[in-house]
C-alpha cells in the first residue's frame, strides 16, 4: 500500500473523483479535514486541506460533496479478489472493558462505576456459610466460606 | 481477575455464566473452575480468554447475560479482587 499525497481540492477532486470515480474516506479535526481516496487496494490517495474562516470554495465545494463520501470500501482489490474483512461487532457497536471489585468476607465491599465514576446497581455481592446458605448481616467473619459477586450487563 | 495479594490461604474461584438457567436448560455454564488463587502468581491472576458465541442480550427474569464468580475461601478470608470483563455494546 503507498500513500500518494495530493496538494490541493482540485486535483484531489480530478483525480479520486472525477477520472477514477474512487469511493472517498475522510474525517474532521479542528483544523482540517483529511481526506482519502483507495484505489483497488494499491494506492491511497490523500489529501489534508486546511479549514479557513469563512470557508474558502474549496471547502465550500466539499462540503457540498460530503455526503456522499464515507460510504463502504470497495471489498474487492486489484486481481478482482474478494478481500476479508471480519468484524468482532456489528456496526454502531463498541468495546468496553468492565471491572467490578470486591474483598471477599466484607459485606458491601463491591465497588461498581461507570466511566463518569457513578455507581452503577447492576453487581451484587452475596455471602455464604460452610453450608452454602446465604449470610446476611450481624455476620461473624468465622461463618463466612464463600463469597460470589454476580452481575448482568444492562444494555438495550 | 486481578488481586493485590496471593491468599495465604486456598481460595478457589468458579465463574458461572448464566447461573440463573438451569444446565439442563442450556444455562449455568461452567466458564472457570477450581483454580486456587493462592497458587498463582501475583502478576497473573486468571485470564479466561472465552468468547460468547453470540449476543447475550439481556433478560430481567432469565439473567442470560449474567455471570457469577464464586470464591470458596477459608473462613473469614478477606481477599480484595478486581474482575474484568471485556464486552461490545450496541
Amino acid at each position: 500500500m503507498q500513500i500518494m499525497p495530493i496538494r490541493t481540492w482540485a486535483e484531489f477532486r480530478d483525480t479520486c473523483i472525477t477520472r477514477k470515480n474512487l469511493d472517498i474516506q475522510y474525517y474532521e479535526t479542528e483544523k482540517s479535514y483529511e481526506i482519502f481516496g483507495a484505489e483497488a487496494g494499491a494506492f491511497i490517495w490523500s489529501l489534508s486541506m486546511t479549514k479557513t474562516s469563512p470557508p474558502n470554495a474549496d471547502q465550500v465545494e466539499f462540503d457540498s460533496m460530503r455526503e456522499n463520501f464515507n460510504g463502504k470500501t470497495s471489498q474487492i482489490d486489484s486481481d478482482g479478489a474478494q478481500m476479508s474483512r471480519t468484524k468482532v461487532a456489528p456496526s454502531g457497536w463498541n468495546f468496553n472493558l468492565r471491572g467490578v471489585e470486591f474483598t471477599t468476607s466484607v459485606p458491601g465491599s463491591v465497588v461498581n462505576k461507570d466511566a463518569y465514576n457513578v455507581d452503577m446497581s447492576d453487581a451484587t455481592l452475596t455471602l455464604y456459610n460452610e453450608n452454602g446458605d446465604v449470610v446476611t448481616n450481624p455476620v461473624t467473619a468465622s461463618s463466612l466460606r464463600s463469597t460470589s459477586t454476580s452481575w448482568a450487563e444492562r444494555c438495550a | 481477575m486481578r488481586l493485590t495479594t496471593v491468599p495465604s490461604s486456598d481460595a478457589r474461584v468458579a465463574v458461572i455464566g448464566v447461573p440463573d438457567v438451569p444446565a439442563q436448560m442450556g444455562g449455568s455454564k461452567q466458564f472457570v473452575q477450581n483454580i486456587n488463587l493462592k497458587l498463582l502468581p501475583i502478576t497473573e491472576g486468571i485470564n479466561a480468554d472465552g468468547r460468547a458465541a453470540k449476543w447475550l442480550k439481556y433478560d430481567a427474569n432469565l439473567h442470560t447475560n449474567k455471570l457469577r464468580f464464586i470464591i470458596y475461601h477459608a473462613a473469614g478470608a478477606q481477599i480484595e479482587i478486581m474482575t474484568m470483563v471485556e464486552t461490545y455494546r450496541s
